[in-house]
């Protein structure tokens, strides 16, 4: 199980259509084996997508991610755990230990109910089922 | 006291449409008004003592922060374009400026940002652009849409066309335009540059050859015309073309039959005839260097096109077409440039014409690293380095002062027509003039 993460500045990237940085971290049995961190390419998002699929993906947790970058990744089996922030080692130890739906490692205005008008992120479950279904207040 | 002035403040902040929020020096946000609320999809509730990377999703956020800028420079950043995700996962097209923020003893306690959606602005440049597209040719010079308007009766009439400009302006573009346009639009548009062929070959290319015509000629090969049968041909650079071979391109025009090289009869040809000169063949005529009858046979129906001196008002449309087309085909996420680099290609003079125009954004693709291009990405004899190094411009009124008064010197301080070249009226120059103090020296 590969799980990439964008970095930047020790912290999850802020917005993953323009990142620069990606950490892959390797997962057996919830044991990380092995970690490397890759430049992307400052390309269109469709390359950018082939960029994951040739490292062999299977989770993406990032920050702001658009729907149409989410929908590509989707589309080509990577799944994608958006609307998370903070520090990347402690992201990677929450994924591990299952411990990511946490609120305090999920982005301002996440799965909250607003005004008119305003949107929510949707949460939706990994092959690990680690991601739970964020419910409404 | 204070706590009215706190109130009045944000109530001004509240009501105004931009969004603006404020950072401490941990680049924690301490201030989020209702734009900022509405324009990001996220509740001050929420904001406030977040980071402000976290809360904003910008795509300059890594790459070339305004609020990093202005803090390092202690000077504003204005009208940054770029674009935030909002919390519905939207790509939102967005302005922003920053400044510092100082306290009463002038020592800098963090930072301001102020932005402006622009989708709505992005619709209706889209919807512009549409306006003002025709073939693939992009335009809003009068003289220019002139032409788009007498383009399609001028395809439809069959007759040979003569298209004159400099270099790089458009010809060939002009020329598919009008077969699209034709009712051979289904048959093939063969374009042929006359110029960039020799002389000994361009006839056998242009008109092919038999087997047996020449050593190596072993088998009939069909020339340009027998190619663009039924379609359009395009003769570039016509000017070029020997006093001998425009003898036999007349007959083509007069007899329309043209004998390949060792044939012993001749071929008709149903073919349209667009030729295109970057010189101005009426002066060649004169001088003895292009035949007459050759000239008159083909300026039928004579199209100018304006030099893009001539019609800067479109540097900016053509300059986001080309963006947008190279972000695509060189897969490079690059989305805009800025104010300062568009005021320089504005103010050059382009003697290679759109084709220059698209080389220069070509070349700053290259060199740009973030997501818009800015001034220094471009040449310097067009960014002018070293005068902005000693000039200092700090404000886009600068800028513009330097601009209007660079073509006014280019136009000997003749204000009507440097307005003309500016594209705009001689009145509105004069209040520019005014506005930014400039007067002629004389």
């Amino acid at each position: 199980m590969k799980v990439a993460i964008p970095i930047w500045n020790g912290r999850v990237s802020p917005v993953m259509d323009t990142a620069c940085r990606l950490l892959v971290v390797e997962f057996s049995d919830s044991v990380e084996v092995s970690r490397e961190a890759w430049d992307i390419p400052q390309v269109n998002i469709p390359y950018r997508v082939s960029f994951f699929i040739d490292r062999g993906i299977d989770v993406l947790i990032c920050g702001a991610i658009s729907h149409q970058f989410e929908r590509m990744l989707s589309a080509s089996g990577i799944k994608t755990v958006p609307w998370f922030g903070g520090n990347v080692d402690e992201i990677v130890t929450a994924y591990a230990d299952g411990s990511l739906q946490n609120n305090s490692y999920r982005l301002p205005g996440c799965g909250r109910r607003r005004r008119q008008g305003m949107g929510r992120c949707r949460g939706r479950r990994t092959e690990l089922g680690r991601y739970k279904q964020f419910e409404e207040e | 006291m204070a706590n009215t002035s706190i109130d009045t403040t944000k109530i001004i902040l509240d009501s105004i449409a931009d969004g603006v929020f404020t950072i401490d020096r941990e680049w924690l946000i301490t201030s989020f008004n209702r734009a900022a609320e509405e324009i990001t999809g996220i509740l001050k509730e929420e904001a406030i003592g977040q980071r402000c990377s976290d809360v904003f999703h910008a795509s300059i956020c890594e790459t070339s922060c305004a609020l990093k800028e202005t803090l390092e420079s202690g000077k504003p950043v204005i009208n940054r374009t770029a674009f935030i995700i909002d919390a519905e996962g939207n790509r939102v097209p967005i302005s922003i400026s920053a400044a510092v923020l100082k306290n009463k003893n002038g020592d800098i306690i963090g930072g301001v940002e102020t932005f402006r959606d622009l989708s709505t602005i992005e619709e209706l440049r889209l919807e512009l652009e549409k306006k003002y597209s025709f073939h693939d040719i992009i335009s809003k010079n009068s003289e220019m849409l002139r032409i788009f308007d007498v383009l399609p009766s001028i395809a439809e009439s069959d007759s040979t066309v003569l298209i004159e400009g400099e270099t790089g302006t458009g010809k060939e573009l002009i020329a598919r335009a009008l077969h699209d346009l034709s009712l051979r639009k289904d048959n093939p548009f063969v374009a042929v540059n006359c110029g960039a062929i020799p002389d000994t070959l361009l006839e056998s290319e242009l008109f092919g050859y038999k087997a047996g015509a020449f050593t190596d000629a072993r088998r009939d090969k069909p020339g340009r015309f027998a190619k663009a049968e039924t379609g359009t041909i395009f003769l570039d650079e016509i000017a070029d073309v020997s006093p001998a071979l425009q003898v036999r391109l007349l007959r083509v025009i007069q007899e329309r039959t043209y004998e390949p090289l060792g044939a012993t009869e001749s071929v008709p040809a149903d073919v349209r005839i667009v030729a295109a000169s970057n010189k101005n063949l009426e002066n060649l005529v004169q001088s003895g260097e292009f035949r007459e009858d050759l000239f008159y046979r083909i300026n039928v129906i004579l199209i100018t096109l304006p030099p893009l001196r001539k019609r800067k008002e479109d540097i900016p449309m053509l300059t986001n077409h080309f963006i947008r087309r190279l972000s695509n085909l060189r897969k490079k996420l690059i989305t805009d440039i800025s104010p300062d680099a568009l005021a320089a290609l504005v103010s050059h003079n382009y003697p290679g014409n759109i084709r220059e125009l698209e080389n220069i954004i070509e070349r700053a693709f290259v060199l740009c690293r973030g997501t818009t291009i800015e001034i220094d990405d471009l040449p310097d004899k067009i960014s002018h380095r070293d005068e902005r190094a000693s000039a200092k411009i700090s404000s886009m009124d600068d800028i513009e002062a330097a601009f209007i008064t660079e073509a006014l010197k280019r136009n000997n301080w003749n204000r009507k027509q440097t307005a003309e070249e500016l594209g705009m009226h001689k009145t509105t120059l004069w209040r520019k003039m005014k506005k930014l103090g400039i007067s002629n020296p004389d």
